[in-house]
């Protein structure tokens, strides 16, 4: 799968530009890869699939793209919820409520022997 | 005094349970005497954990869980899944698998939206209607279960094809049954035409196609919102061997939804004729490998509310390392929200979040 690697400084700008396509977004996929998280932004720019992915640490605050595609603001809540990502600007409470189990798609850590 | 000054606005909330909805979701309105200027959605009140029970199966198994989405579009699930899997294994399937999936994810596409016509029926206040088209939607789910066994869940696709043949008996009933639907949707035409469903959906839930575009609509709500955007433009399975071209409506509101939804109907039917007339002979699956590969892909299918997207990734084991689901209505919450926050009637809020057709179960998974 294709993807454009950015950081936290240059996804603001990447995904303004893809707006100015009029490239649709489509969701974002987070995914716990044991050190880091990754997050990949999915884009439709006339039924082509464009992937940002973005890697950052688990205590990191990254920016949200809410402001320039607003209904990336669901997915970044959901990612909250379900992985404990920090967003600007971001709130859980979108899947999970208080009692719910904390971060569960979270992968379990490893022991080191 | 002045707006400005004195805050006129009161605040109710419209579900989660509201004989309207079939499932539960609330939107908390922000009106002004009977005219709403804000909505804001709360969901989570059917979240199942489904991605996370993704990664805990056997990846063979998953498609009896992915087509647990969603009890209406149980076809184009397990399509999305398998082809996602598929990619990332690197094979292909036989091409009568292809074709055997386009006809029954078609005939779930038949059901679906007659589905919705009867729920816009009853949202309008035409309740006969809505036992009529449900009604025909039972000769669907018939043929639907003869075809794959059952009637909601079909469990037809598997990861390397399809687990039925078609044979030439059924085939023919298939085509057979799309002769009886064309006749009965002669009465869904009635209704699209009728003045009093007109009066309750035109110019009502409004999305331009700049609005469309930018939060982020899919399916037969971006296509009235004129935009030709369908997935089956990109010719996945057997869609590039079959005359297609996608539907659009310029008015961009409910009714413009309704008329997409009423034409796919018959574009639907002559899929599953062409598909019918040329249906190759072979093989209908391919043997798999045990476990998948590092990879990952995307997939995305048309499912009856738009675009269903997957991103699997596999880690060398039978499990899956991430399975992420996006469903229609997850990217068709946002386009209600900025219809409904245009200064709609209280009345009209059923009938739009309806024209989404919303499937509350699948968008939190």
């Amino acid at each position: 799968m294709d993807s454009i690697a950015v950081t936290k400084e240059t996804l603001i700008t990447e995904a303004k530009a893809l707006l100015g396509k009029e490239a649709r977004f489509a969701i974002a996929t987070c995914v716990d890869l044991g050190d880091k998280l990754e997050m990949i932004y999915h884009f439709d720019d006339h039924l082509k699939l464009v992937n940002l992915r973005l890697h950052f640490g688990y205590d990191e605050t990254i920016p949200s793209i809410s402001g320039i595609y607003p209904a990336a603001r669901l997915i970044e809540m959901e990612v909250t919820d379900l992985f404990g990502a920090k967003i600007e600007g971001i709130q859980g409470g979108f899947l999970l409520s208080e009692d719910s189990p904390k971060m569960p798609m979270r992968k379990p850590k490893k022991e080191v022997k | 005094m002045h707006d400005e000054v004195v805050d006129r606005s009161s605040s109710i909330t419209f579900g989660p349970q509201h004989p309207v909805f079939p499932e539960p979701i609330q939107f908390k309105l922000k009106v002004v005497d009977e005219r709403v200027v804000g909505a804001t959605p709360v969901l989570g009140y059917v979240h199942r954990g489904i991605e996370k029970a993704f990664e805990l199966n056997d990846y063979k198994v998953n498609p009896a869980l992915s087509a647990k989405i969603c009890g209406i579009c149980s076809s184009p699930h397990t399509t999305a899944y398998c082809r996602g899997v598929e990619a990332v294994l690197g094979i292909d399937i036989p091409p009568r698998a292809k074709y055997l999936r386009l006809i029954l994810n078609e005939l779930n596409r038949l059901h679906s939206h007659v589905l919705w016509f009867g729920l816009l029926g009853d949202a309008v206040g035409f309740e006969s209607y809505f036992m009529q088209t449900w009604n025909y939607r039972e000769k669907i789910m018939d043929m639907l279960e003869r075809m794959s066994g059952h009637r909601v869940y079909y469990a037809f696709n598997a990861v390397g094809g399809v687990r039925r043949d078609l044979s030439p008996a059924l085939a023919k009933e298939v085509e057979g049954l799309m002769g009886k639907l064309e006749e009965d949707f002669s009465s869904i035409e009635d209704v699209v035409k009728d003045y009093s469903v007109k009066k309750r959906t035109q110019k009502v839930g409004v999305l331009t196609t700049k609005e469309a575009k930018v939060t982020g609509a899919v399916g037969p709500t971006l296509r009235a919102s004129d935009v030709a955007a369908d997935l089956r433009m990109t010719g996945y399975d057997a869609y590039a061997d079959v005359k297609f071209s996608p539907i659009t409506a310029t008015s961009c509101d409910t009714y413009g939804r309704a008329v997409v939804r009423w034409k796919e109907l018959s574009q639907s039917i002559d899929l599953i004729r062409q598909a019918l007339s040329k249906l190759p002979a072979g093989e209908i699956s391919v043997k798999v490998p045990p476990v998948v590969k590092p990879g990952e892909c995307v997939s995305r299918v048309e499912a009856p509310r738009g675009e269903l997207f997957y991103y699997v990734k596999g880690n060398g084991t039978k499990n899956l390392e991430r399975c992420k689901v996006r469903t229609p209505t997850f990217a068709n919450v946002w386009p209600a929200v900025a219809m409904l926050s245009k200064g709609c009637e209280i009345a009209d809020v059923a009938v739009i979040v309806l024209s989404i057709d919303p499937c509350i179960s699948c968008t939190e998974r």
